[in-house]
């Protein structure tokens, strides 16, 4: 009797493989997807966030402790200009919501890979505003308000960065800059990632970046 | 970012007699949300340690966790009630698992009363930095003055957030513990958050 084995070939999506946090943590989900200019997603990554870097800590120090400015000195913290600032309570403290073309806070997205490491005050290449060579266009910040179900809490932060610069970019790195105060508004990083391989962006296409802020139990 | 539970008996000359050290189960949900508006700068509404939803917007005060001890009132800012004992750590005698709803402890109170403990002031260290880790410790030590046992089975973290005018309590990390802590007449408990983040 003969018998015969066929295979069929198939071709599938293999959707990544979910990522969670765990109970107990608090931290976040990075999300990254590149559209094409006719809304088609040409790349998507999902990650688990790497890095609170220690401005993270060091603002929530703050707003814990409620540091006043007679003892701020004593708990400097580096700004993304690489200088010391004597941050202290205030109600702009972790403030992310910048506008278009605002660089400044927000999501920014950079070229350097190095990293990240605790010490990281800033991306290492940041990409500028714009539509020059190597630039993107950054759009306003939204945010996701807070949701919740049986384990987890979460909301969202998100911006689109469209490539209107002539040629491909690859983003190898993500990070949040946000507000803080020592009489003055400064602005730190609390967050920062390398994409392993960068994530490319062609000339034309966009790039949403959403980072999802996450409380376990 | 995770945090450890340290929750310590001592006895009246400040010998340890027991420690008990699990990892933290829950930042619940109104941490999130207080981390919401302050990144946000919009509000969302937020139940408060009395089960009453609080429009919640970002504000100088929000995530205090630092207290003078129980019942001391510090009326610098007329805005902000700081009794002591109504925020920073939490004992309480709940035995449900946490979950992100949760909004308050089966709380301890401050007190000498039967079932009470004496709250000192809820302590936050700076942060230590040593690469890849950041910690911050969080500390209140609290005194049995009741005249009996008193036995604690879970603690939390209540913090400050506004609605723009008055400050209110929220309930931000709440843990059961594996061993619940029989804490006798004079002896002391010590309770220790310590907060950590690791690239």
């Amino acid at each position: 009797m003969e018998v015969k084995v066929e295979s069929k070939p198939e071709v599938t999506i293999v959707e990544p493989k979910d990522i969670y946090l765990e109970p107990g943590e608090l931290g976040a989900i990075l999300e990254l997807i590149v559209k094409d200019k006719d809304g088609k997603v040409q790349d998507y990554r999902k990650l688990k966030s790497k890095s609170f870097v220690q401005q993270f800590m060091q603002l929530l120090h703050a707003q814990f402790a409620e540091i006043g400015s007679s003892i701020a000195s004593t708990y400097q913290i580096r700004d993304t200009s690489n200088a010391l600032k004597n941050a202290r309570a205030y109600s702009g403290n972790f403030r992310a919501d910048a506008g278009a073309g605002v660089v400044t806070h927000g999501i920014r997205v950079g070229t350097g890979g190095g990293g990240p490491t605790v010490a990281d005050y800033a991306l290492q290449t940041p990409i500028a505003h714009g539509v020059a060579a190597g630039n993107l266009q950054y759009s306003a910040m939204t945010f996701g308000a807070p949701a919740w179900d049986a384990t987890t809490s979460q909301f969202t932060l998100t911006r689109v960065l469209a490539n209107g610069s002539g040629g491909a970019i690859t983003v190898n790195e993500i990070g949040l800059y946000v507000s803080g105060f020592d009489g003055g508004i400064r602005y730190f990083m609390t967050i920062r990632d390398v994409i392993a391989g960068g994530i490319a962006v062609a000339n034309g296409a966009s790039l949403t970046v959403n980072y999802r802020i996450q409380g376990v139990v | 970012m995770k945090a450890t539970l340290s929750v310590a008996r001592f006895n009246a000359k400040g010998k340890l007699f027991e420690e008990i050290i699990q990892p933290s189960k829950s930042f619940v949900r109104a941490f999130i949300q207080i981390l919401y508006v302050q990144h946000s700068f919009l509000s969302t509404a937020t139940f408060d340690t009395g089960n009453t939803s609080r429009s919640a917007t970002s504000g100088q005060n929000n995530l205090k966790a630092s207290t003078p001890g129980g019942h001391a009132s510090i009326d610098a800012d007329a805005q902000v009630l700081k009794r002591g004992d109504l925020f920073g750590i939490q004992v309480g005698t709940g035995v449900l698992a946490p979950a992100p709803t949760d909004y308050k402890l089966t709380e301890i109170t401050h007190g000498q009363a039967e079932g009470k403990l004496i709250f000192a002031g809820s302590e936050v260290e700076p942060p230590v930095i040593a690469n890849p880790n950041v910690t911050m410790l969080l500390r209140r030590f609290f005194n049995n003055k009741s005249g009996g046992v008193v036995t604690v089975r879970e603690v939390g973290l209540y913090v400050t957030a506004s609605d723009g005018i008055i400050v209110f309590f929220f309930l931000v990390l709440r843990d059961v513990l594996e061993i619940a802590v029989d804490v006798a007449n004079t002896e002391l408990l010590r309770v220790q958050y310590t907060l950590q983040t690791t690239v």
